[in-house]
C-alpha cells in the first residue's frame, strides 16, 4: 500500500509531464490543462492516503543510482512524517494553484507546455521531500530550479522576463553549489549521503568539519529561500505568470531551504556557529524584506519582498531550534501567501495586466470577492487571531522569546511592519478612489474562485494543524491586537483615504533607500558582475590577442635569426667563395682547439 | 582480429570514398561506413564483455622492433565507441551541399580510423604514428571546407598541433631509449614533455589559442570530431601513456597540472560569457570543461578517473548536440553570431527543447550526464584537496551563466520578424532526438557504462608499450 | 664494374639519340639497362679492388641513384613529349646517365683518387645540364656559378687529399691513422669537398642559385642524387676516419646547416628556392647520423636519403607540371591546384608531408631514426635544437600543403603526358610502399 502509494505520489505528476509534453500538439489546449490537475489531484490522493493509512516511518528503495569506488548513491524514497505532511502540502496548494492557472492562463497560446512545466515542477518539488538522501534531495532541488527557469521566462519573448529567468537560474545555481560541496563531503565522509547513515555518523565529526557541512547546506538555503545576499532572483522572478509566483516563489520552492536545514537539523545542532550565522541571515532578511515591502508600488512585488520577510522568520526560527515552528509557519503561509498571490492574480488578471497599486484603488465594490478572499490572506499574514498565521507565528515568537529577547523584539518589530505594509497593500487595493481609469474590473472565472475559497478556509483555519503546546499566548494575544490595530488605523490613515496618494509620495532620502530596495542589484552589479564582465572582456580582447599574435612573434624571431644568414646570400660568386673561405678556416682552427 | 578490421574499415571505405563525386552517392556511402563500423565497435564491445581484454599483434618493421600491436582494456573501448558514434552523427548531420562531397567524408572516415588506431593501440610507437595522423584530416577539412579565414587558422592549428607532437615524441623516445624503466629525473622530463602535448591537445590554458578560431573556422562536422574526440586524445595521453611512464612525475606535478587546469575552468567560462559566436562559446565552454576532466584525471582517486572517463563520453555527446544545433541554426539563418540570433524557440519547440536538455546535461544538471561525471570528478578534486573542488565547482554557476546566456541569445527574445520556418528533417529529428534521450537516459542510468570504465582495467599496466 | 660499363654504354647511345633508328625503344633500352645495371653488382658481389670495393653500400646507394634517374627520366622523356612535335631531349638524357655513373662511382671507390674521380665525373655533366636551359639566363648564370664553385670545391677536396697523403704516406682511408696535423687537415679538408656537394653549410651557398637556376625536371632529380651521392660517400669516408678529429667540427656544422637552411626557408616565395634551403636542413639532420658513427648510422643515412629522394622527386615533378601549366614556380602558383587535378595534388601532400616528416610517411621513420640516434648519443642540447628545427620546418612545409586547397589563380586543369602519368604514379607507388614495407629498405644493413 505504502509503496504503490508513494509510487503513485511520485509517477502521477511525471507521467502527466510526459503525456502533455508529447501529446502537446495533439491535444486541445484546455485537455492538457485538465490533465495537469488530475495528475496533481491523484498525486495529493495517493499521498493523502499514505499519510492516513500510514503509522511509521520506513525507507522504500527504488534502484542504485551510481556506485563507484566508495560513492554510492541510491534513489529511494523516505517516508515519514515530514516528508508526507510535505507532499500532501505541495500537491494538494499545488493543485488549487493548477486549477486556478486554469482560468488565469485559458488565452495563452501555449497553455500547454505551461501546465507541462507545472507537472514537472510537482514532480521535482516531491523529489525534493520524498529522497532519503541527500544527492537525491538535491535532483530535486536543482529540478525546481529548472522549472523555476521554465515558468519566470514563460514570456520569453519579451528581453526582461528572460533575463529575470536567467538571473533565477544563476544565483540559484550558486546557492546548489553550496549545497553540492556539503554532499562532496559527506561522501568524501561517509560515501553516501543517505540520510540515516549522515544523520547518525554526522555528530561523531569534528565540529569544524560540520561547520563547513552545514555552511555549504546553508549556502543552498540561502540560495534558494532568497536570504541575504542571495535573494535578489525572488523580486525579479515574478516576471512569471502570476500562479508560478503563487506555487513556486511563495508556498513551495522558496520554502525548501527551510525543509533543509529542518530536515539536516541533527548536523546544524552540531554545527552552533551556523545556527547562529542561520539566524543572523534569516533576521536580517526578515527585516530587509519588511522594510523594501513598505514602499514597493508593484502588487507582486510587494508580496515578493513579504515572502522573503517570512522566509527569514522561518529561517531564522530553523536557526535557533525552533524546527517545527518553522515547518508550522511554512504551511501556514503556503496557505495565505497562495491566497494572496492568487487574490492578487484576480486583481491583475481583473485589470488587464495593471500592476501598480496607486492605479488601482476602491476595487472593493468591484471585486467582492477577491477583497474578501484577500481580506482573510492579509489578517492571516499579519497574525491576527484567529487566523493561521497568528498561531505559526505566535509559535516562533515564542521560541525566539526564549532563545534571545533581541530575536524576539526584531521580529515583533518586523511583524509590525509586515501589518503595516499588509494593510497598506489591501487599502491602496479594494478601498479609497479608483485610479485605474477606463478600465474595466471583473471577477475571475469560477475556476479561479473556487480555489481562492478553499485556500481561504485553509488560510483561516490552519491555525488548528499544531496547536503550541507551551505557549504565551494570552499575552502575545493582547499585544497583537494592539499592534495590528495600530498599524492597520496607520495604514488607513495614510492610505485609505479618498485622497489622491500619488501627490503624496515623501520624496526623503530613506524612502529612496527603501524604493531602490538598498541599492543592492546596483551594488551587486557594480561590484561582482560589472568587474567580472569586464575582467572577462579584457582577457578576451587582450590576452587572447596576444596569445593568438606568438605564432607570429615567433615567425618574427625565426626571421630575425634568418638575417645575417641571408646577408650571405647575395647571389655574388665572391661572397660565396669567400663564406667558403671562412669556414675551412674555421674548420682548421677548430683542429687546434 | 575485430580489432584489426575496425581499425582499417575506415581507412579502406575512405579510399573508396575519395572516388565518389556525387552528393548523395558519398553520403550514403559515408554513412553505410560509419554504421558497419559502429557495429563493428559494438560487436567487439561485445566481445570484450566476453573476454575481457582483445588483442592483435602483426610484425611491422622488425629491424626497430615495432609491431602493429593493438589491445583494448574497458576505456579503450568506450572512447572507441565515441569515435564510432561522433562520426555517424557528423555524416547524419551534414545536408547542406559542399564541393567535392567524396574527399570531405574520405577525410571524415580517415579521421575516424586514425581515432580507433590510437585509442586501440598498444605500443608507444603506434600511438605517436596515429596521434599524428589524426591532425592531418582535421587539417585538410579545415582547408577544404572551412570558413572565410582558414588560412591562418589553419596554420596556427597545424603549428600548434605538431609542436605537441614533438613534445610526444621526445617523450617517446626518451621513453623507448630507457626500455621503459625511466629514472626519477628522467621521469620529471618525459612528464613535461608528455604535459605539453596533451596540454595543446586537450587544451588547457595557455595552450588553447588554436581553439577558438579552429572551431570557429571548421564547418561542423569536423568541429564535432576535434571537440568530440580530437580533444578526448590528451585527455586518453594522460591515461594512457603520462600516468603509465612517468607515474613519478604525475606523484611530484599533480598539483601544479592539476592548478593549471582549473586555471583553464575559470579562465574558460568567464571567457565563454563574452564571446559574441555561438561556436565560441562552445570552444571556451569546451576548454573549461576539458580542464575539469584533465584535473581529475590527476586527482589519483578511482572516483575522480572514472567520472572523468565517463565525462568524456558525456562531454562528446552534449558538444556534438550543441555543434548540431548550432549548423541546423547556421543552415536556415546563415548567422551564427548570437547579436543576429533570437527568438527561435518560437519557430521550433523542438530544437529548443533539445537545446535546453543538451545545456543541462553540459552544466551537470542531475538525472543528465553532466552530473554524474562531474560530481564524481568534483569529488576525486575534493580528494585532493577542498579548495579545488570549490574552485572547480565555479564552474557549475559560471556554466549555467554563460549557456543561459547562449540560450536565451539564440532562442529567446522576440528574434527577426524575417526568421526563416524551422522545418527540421527527419534526420535532425531522430538524431536530436537520440542525443536528448541519451544525456538523460546516461543520466539516470549511469551505472554500466561506469562499470564499463572500472580502474581495474586501467591499472595492468600493458609491459610490452615499449617494446 | 658491369654497372659503370652498362651507364657508360647507356650514355653513349644517349647521345647518338638523335641519330639511330628505333628511337621509340630508346626509353625501354635504357631502363632495361638500369635494371641490368643494378643486377650487374650481384654478379661481382663484393668486389674489393685497389681502387673500387663494391660492396653492400655501394649496391644499395647505387640501387636508390638508379631508381632517382630512372623516375627522371621518365618525366623528362615525357616533358619532351608533352611539348608537342619536338623529340625527347637525348642529349640531356645521357649526361644524366652519365652522371648516374659518377654517382655510383662516388660510393664505390676505394682509393681517394677515385673518389676524385667519382665527384668530377658526376658534377661535369650537372655543370651543363643546370645551364642546358640555355634561352634562360639564370640558368647560364646558375651554371657558371656551380662550375666555378665547384671547381674551388674540387681543389679543396684535391688539397686535402695532398695533405692527407703528406700526412700518412697512404691514399687508403683508414690505412694510417691519421695522428699528424696535417693528416688531420687533409681529413677535414676532404670532408668539405664533399659536403660541398651534400649542400652542407658553409659549402651550400651554391644551393638555392643552382636549384632555382636548373630546368625544374634536372633540380629534382640533381638534388636527389646528389644528396643520395654525397652522403653515401661521407658514409664510406668517416667510417674509417677518427671520429676525435671531425666530430666537434661535423657537430657544428650540423647545428648550422639545418638552423640556416629551415630559417631562410621560411622566408622564400619561391618554391624551388624554397626546397633548395629544405634541402640544405635535411643536410643537416643527415649530418647528425654521424655523431658518432655507430652500427645504425648506415641504416639510417640510407633510409634518410631513400625517403628524402623519394620525398624530393615527388615535390618537383610537381613543380615541373606547374610550370608546364604555364605558372612561374612560385609558392602562390599552387593555389587552386586541388580544384585542378587530384591526383597531382596528392603526391604533393604526400611528398610535402613525407619531407615535413609527418608518420607513416617514409620521411617520419627517417627523422625517427635520426631522433634515435641523436638520443642514443645523449646529446640533449643537440636534440632540442634539432626538434626546434623540425617545428621550424612543419611551418613552411603546412604553408606549403595550404595553398593547394585555397582558391586559385588558374582554374583549367592541368594535363599530364602518358609518361609523366607513369612517374607520378611510380612515385606515389614507391611512398605508399615505404609506408606499408619500411622494413624492406631498413633490413638491408
Amino acid at each position: 500500500m505504502m509503496l504503490f502509494g508513494m509510487i503513485a505520489t511520485l509517477a502521477f505528476p511525471l507521467i502527466g509531464f510526459f503525456l502533455i509534453t508529447l501529446l502537446g500538439r495533439v491535444l486541445p489546449r484546455p485537455v492538457g490543462g485538465w490533465l495537469a490537475c488530475v495528475s496533481v489531484a491523484g498525486a495529493f490522493i495517493s499521498a493523502g492516503t499514505v499519510l492516513l493509512t500510514c503509522e511509521s516511518s520506513a525507507t522504500i528503495g527504488l534502484f542504485n543510482w551510481f556506485e563507484v569506488g566508495n560513492v554510492s548513491a541510491h534513489f529511494s524514497i523516505l517516508v515519514d512524517s515530514l516528508s508526507l505532511w510535505m507532499s500532501v502540502m505541495i500537491t494538494g496548494v499545488g493543485g488549487l494553484i493548477h486549477v486556478y492557472a486554469l482560468g488565469y492562463m485559458k488565452d495563452d497560446v501555449r497553455l500547454n507546455s505551461f501546465f507541462a512545466y507545472f507537472n514537472l515542477f510537482v514532480f521535482f518539488m516531491l523529489v525534493l521531500v520524498l529522497s532519503d538522501s541527500f544527492l537525491g534531495m538535491f535532483i530535486g532541488w536543482e529540478g525546481v530550479g529548472l522549472c523555476s527557469y521554465l515558468l519566470i521566462g514563460f514570456w520569453y519573448e519579451t528581453h526582461a522576463y528572460a533575463i529575470a529567468a536567467k538571473k533565477a537560474f544563476v544565483m540559484n545555481r550558486i546557492g546548489d553549489l553550496g549545497f553540492l560541496f556539503a554532499i562532496l563531503m559527506m561522501l568524501f565522509f561517509w560515501g553516501t549521503t543517505q540520510f540515516s547513515v549522515v544523520f547518525i555518523q554526522g555528530l561523531g565529526l569534528g565540529a569544524g568539519v560540520l561547520t563547513a557541512m552545514t555552511m555549504g547546506l546553508l549556502i543552498g538555503a540561502v540560495g534558494k529561500s532568497a536570504q541575504i545576499p542571495l535573494f535578489t532572483w525572488l523580486p525579479d522572478a515574478m516576471a512569471g505568470p502570476t500562479p508560478v509566483s503563487a506555487l513556486i516563489h511563495a508556498a513551495t520552492m522558496v520554502t525548501a531551504g527551510v525543509y533543509l536545514i529542518a530536515r539536516s537539523h541533527v548536523l546544524f545542532s552540531g554545527a552552533p556557529l551556523t545556527s547562529l550565522m542561520v539566524v543572523g541571515l534569516g533576521v536580517a532578511t526578515a527585516v530587509f524584506g519588511a522594510l523594501v515591502a513598505l514602499v514597493q508600488r508593484d502588487i507582486k512585488k510587494v508580496l515578493a519582498y513579504s515572502t522573503m520577510s517570512q522566509l527569514g522568520y522561518m529561517v531564522s526560527a530553523a536557526g535557533f531550534g525552533a524546527y517545527s515552528a518553522a515547518l508550522f509557519h511554512m504551511t501556514t503561509h503556503a496557505f495565505f501567501k497562495a491566497l494572496l498571490f492568487l487574490a492578487a492574480g484576480n486583481v491583475i488578471h481583473g485589470l488587464h495586466g495593471e500592476q501598480d497599486i496607486f492605479k488601482m484603488g476602491g476595487l472593493r465594490k468591484k471585486l467582492p470577492f477577491t477583497f474578501v478572499v484577500f481580506l482573510i490572506g492579509t489578517l492571516a499574514i499579519v497574525g491576527c487571531p484567529p487566523f493561521s498565521g497568528f498561531f505559526s507565528k505566535d509559535a516562533i515568537l515564542a521560541e525566539a522569546f526564549a532563545y534571545s529577547r533581541t530575536v524576539f523584539v526584531v521580529l515583533c518589530v518586523v511583524s509590525v511592519m509586515s501589518s503595516f505594509y499588509m494593510f497598506r497593500l489591501l487599502f491602496l487595493t479594494f478601498f479609497g478612489n479608483a485610479r485605474y481609469g477606463e478600465k474595466h474590473p471583473h471577477e475571475g472565472a469560477l475556476v479561479m474562485q473556487i480555489p481562492l475559497a478553499i485556500l481561504a478556509v485553509l488560510a483561516t483555519v490552519g491555525g488548528c494543524l499544531d496547536w503550541p503546546q507551551e505557549s504565551i499566548l494570552t499575552p502575545v494575544l493582547g499585544v497583537t491586537l494592539v499592534v495590528l490595530a495600530l498599524s492597520g488605523g496607520v495604514a488607513y490613515f495614510i492610505f485609505g483615504k479618498q485622497v489622491d496618494v500619488l501627490a503624496k509620495q515623501p520624496v526623503s532620502m530613506g524612502y529612496r533607500m527603501l524604493w531602490n530596495k538598498f541599492y543592492v542589484d546596483e551594488v551587486y552589479q557594480r561590484i561582482i558582475v560589472g568587474p567580472f564582465l569586464s575582467l572577462s572582456r579584457g582577457l578576451n580582447q587582450y590576452f587572447e590577442i596576444f596569445l593568438g599574435k606568438l605564432d607570429v612573434v615567433s615567425l618574427r624571431s625565426v626571421r630575425w635569426v634568418g638575417y645575417p644568414f641571408k646577408k650571405m646570400q647575395d647571389g655574388n660568386s665572391g661572397t660565396y667563395i669567400l663564406v667558403m673561405t671562412v669556414g675551412i678556416l674555421c674548420l682548421l682552427v677548430g683542429l687546434f682547439l | 582480429m575485430i580489432l584489426l578490421g575496425v581499425i582499417l574499415f575506415p581507412f579502406l571505405s575512405a579510399i573508396v570514398s575519395f572516388f565518389l563525386h556525387s552528393e548523395k552517392g558519398s553520403k550514403a556511402w559515408a554513412l553505410l561506413s560509419v554504421f558497419i563500423e559502429g557495429f563493428l565497435v559494438f560487436f567487439s564491445a561485445y566481445l570484450y564483455s566476453q573476454a575481457g581484454y582483445l588483442s592483435v599483434e602483426i610484425p611491422w618493421i622488425q629491424t626497430l622492433g615495432i609491431h602493429l600491436h593493438f589491445g583494448v582494456r574497458g576505456f579503450e573501448l568506450w572512447m572507441m565507441i565515441l569515435s564510432a558514434v561522433v562520426p555517424a552523427m557528423a555524416v547524419v548531420s551534414s545536408s547542406s551541399k559542399r564541393a567535392n562531397p567524396g574527399s570531405y567524408y574520405g577525410l571524415l572516415l580517415g579521421m575516424q580510423g586514425a581515432l580507433m588506431g590510437l585509442f586501440a593501440c598498444a605500443n608507444l610507437f603506434l600511438f605517436y604514428i596515429f596521434w599524428e595522423l589524426s591532425i592531418l584530416p582535421s587539417f585538410f577539412l579545415l582547408m577544404g571546407w572551412g570558413g572565410l579565414r582558414k588560412e591562418k587558422t589553419a596554420v596556427t592549428y597545424v603549428v600548434y598541433s605538431l609542436a605537441g607532437s614533438f613534445a610526444l615524441l621526445a617523450g617517446l623516445l626518451y621513453v623507448f631509449m630507457s626500455g621503459g624503466q625511466v629514472s626519477v629525473y628522467g621521469q620529471m622530463g618525459v612528464f613535461i614533455l608528455f604535459f605539453i602535448a596533451v596540454a595543446i591537445k586537450i587544451p588547457l590554458w595557455p595552450f588553447h589559442s588554436w581553439q577558438p578560431d579552429t572551431y570557429e573556422q571548421t564547418d561542423h562536422a569536423t568541429t564535432m570530431m576535434v571537440a568530440g574526440v580530437l580533444s578526448k586524445m590528451g585527455l586518453l595521453g594522460i591515461l594512457k601513456v603520462m600516468l603509465l611512464f612517468a607515474p613519478l612525475g604525475a606523484v611530484f606535478s599533480s598539483d601544479k597540472v592539476i592548478g593549471l587546469a582549473i586555471v583553464s575552468i575559470l579562465y574558460g567560462s568567464s571567457l565563454a560569457l563574452v564571446q559574441g559566436h555561438f561556436k565560441r562559446v562552445i570552444a571556451y565552454s569546451s576548454l573549461a570543461h576539458m580542464g575539469l576532466m584533465a584535473a581529475s584525471l590527476f586527482s589519483g582517486t578511482s572516483e575522480g578517473i572514472q567520472g572523468s572517463i565517463f565525462q568524456m563520453g558525456s562531454h562528446a555527446l552534449n558538444v556534438v548536440g550543441l555543434i548540431w544545433i548550432g549548423h541546423i541554426i547556421y543552415e536556415r539563418t546563415g548567422t551564427l553570431k548570437l547579436a543576429e540570433l533570437g527568438g527561435i524557440r518560437s519557430r521550433s519547440p523542438f530544437l529548443s527543447a533539445v537545446f535546453l536538455v543538451v545545456i543541462l546535461g553540459s552544466i551537470g544538471f542531475p538525472l543528465t550526464n553532466g552530473f554524474v561525471g562531474e560530481t564524481l570528478m568534483l569529488f576525486g578534486l575534493y580528494s585532493v584537496h577542498p579548495l579545488f573542488a570549490i574552485l572547480a565547482g565555479l564552474s557549475l554557476v559560471l556554466g549555467a551563466w554563460y549557456m543561459m546566456r547562449l540560450f536565451q541569445a539564440v532562442m529567446l527574445g522576440k528574434g527577426n520578424s524575417n526568421l526563416p520556418e524551422f522545418n527540421l528533417t527527419w534526420s535532425e529529428r531522430i538524431g536530436l532526438g537520440v542525443i536528448m534521450v541519451s544525456i538523460v537516459g546516461m543520466g539516470i542510468f549511469p551505472q554500466p557504462f561506469l562499470d564499463f570504465v572500472t580502474p581495474s582495467s586501467f591499472k595492468e599496466s600493458d609491459s610490452s608499450c615499449t617494446q | 664494374m658491369y654497372s659503370i660499363i652498362i651507364l657508360t654504354v647507356l650514355g653513349i647511345i644517349g647521345m647518338l639519340g638523335d641519330m639511330l633508328p628505333l628511337k621509340r625503344l630508346f626509353l625501354p633500352v635504357t631502363l632495361l639497362g638500369f635494371a641490368l645495371a643494378w643486377l650487374g653488382y650481384f654478379f661481382e658481389f663484393p668486389m674489393h679492388t685497389s681502387l673500387f670495393s663494391f660492396d653492400l653500400i655501394s649496391m644499395c646507394f647505387g640501387g636508390v641513384m638508379l631508381v632517382i634517374t630512372g623516375i627522371s627520366v621518365i618525366t623528362v622523356y615525357g616533358y619532351g613529349s608533352f611539348k608537342h612535335g619536338s623529340e625527347p631531349p637525348y642529349t640531356v638524357l645521357a649526361l644524366m646517365i652519365f652522371a648516374t655513373a659518377g654517382g655510383l662511382l662516388m660510393v664505390a671507390w676505394s682509393h681517394l683518387m677515385m673518389l676524385f674521380l667519382a665527384i668530377e665525373i658526376l658534377s661535369i655533366p650537372l655543370y651543363v645540364l643546370v645551364g642546358s636551359q640555355g634561352d634562360r639566363k639564370a640558368s647560364q648564370e646558375a651554371s657558371l656559378k656551380y662550375f666555378l664553385l665547384g671547381a674551388v670545391a674540387s681543389c679543396i677536396f684535391l688539397f686535402g687529399m695532398a695533405l692527407y697523403y703528406a700526412g700518412t704516406g697512404s691514399f687508403l682511408l683508414g690505412a694510417v691513422h691519421p695522428h699528424s696535423l696535417v693528416g688531420s687537415a687533409g681529413v677535414l679538408l676532404m670532408i668539405a669537398g664533399v659536403c660541398f656537394k651534400a649542400g652542407v653549410v658553409p659549402f651550400h651557398s651554391w644551393v638555392p642559385d643552382v636549384y632555382e637556376g636548373a630546368p625544374t625536371v634536372i633540380t629534382g632529380w640533381m638534388a636527389a642524387l646528389v644528396k643520395v651521392a654525397a652522403f653515401g660517400a661521407l658514409t664510406k669516408m668517416v667510417g674509417s676516419l677518427s671520429y676525435s678529429v671531425w666530430g666537434l667540427e661535423v657537430m657544428g656544422m650540423a647545428v648550422l646547416t639545418m638552423t640556416l637552411g629551415n630559417v631562410l626557408a621560411v622566408q622564400q616565395g619561391s618554391l624551388k628556392r624554397l626546397l633548395a634551403y629544405s634541402g640544405i636542413a635535411h643536410a643537416g639532420y643527415m649530418l647528425l647520423v654521424f655523431l658518432p658513427v655507430t652500427e645504425t648510422s648506415i641504416t639510417t643515412v640510407f633510409f634518410y636519403g631513400a625517403s628524402y629522394a623519394l620525398g624530393t622527386l615527388g615535390v618537383f615533378t610537381v613543380i615541373h607540371i606547374l610550370e608546364q601549366s604555364g605558372l612561374s614556380a612560385t609558392v602562390d602558383a599552387l593555389r587552386g591546384l586541388f580544384k585542378r587535378n587530384k591526383t597531382v595534388t596528392l603526391l604533393w601532400c604526400l611528398s610535402v608531408l613525407s619531407l615535413a616528416g609527418i608518420p607513416p610517411l617514409p620521411g617520419f621513420f627517417a627523422k625517427l631514426l635520426v631522433l634515435m640516434h641523436v638520443v642514443k648519443a645523449h646529446h640533449s642540447g643537440l636534440l632540442w635544437v634539432t626538434f626546434l628545427n623540425f617545428l621550424v620546418g612543419v611551418y613552411y612545409y603546412f604553408r606549403l600543403i595550404l595553398y593547394p586547397f585555397t582558391g586559385g589563380l588558374s582554374e583549367e586543369s592541368v594535363v599530364l603526358s602518358v609518361w609523366q602519368k607513369v612517374g607520378v604514379v611510380i612515385l606515389l607507388i614507391l611512398t605508399w610502399g615505404a609506408v606499408l614495407f619500411p622494413e624492406f629498405l631498413l633490413s638491408v644493413f
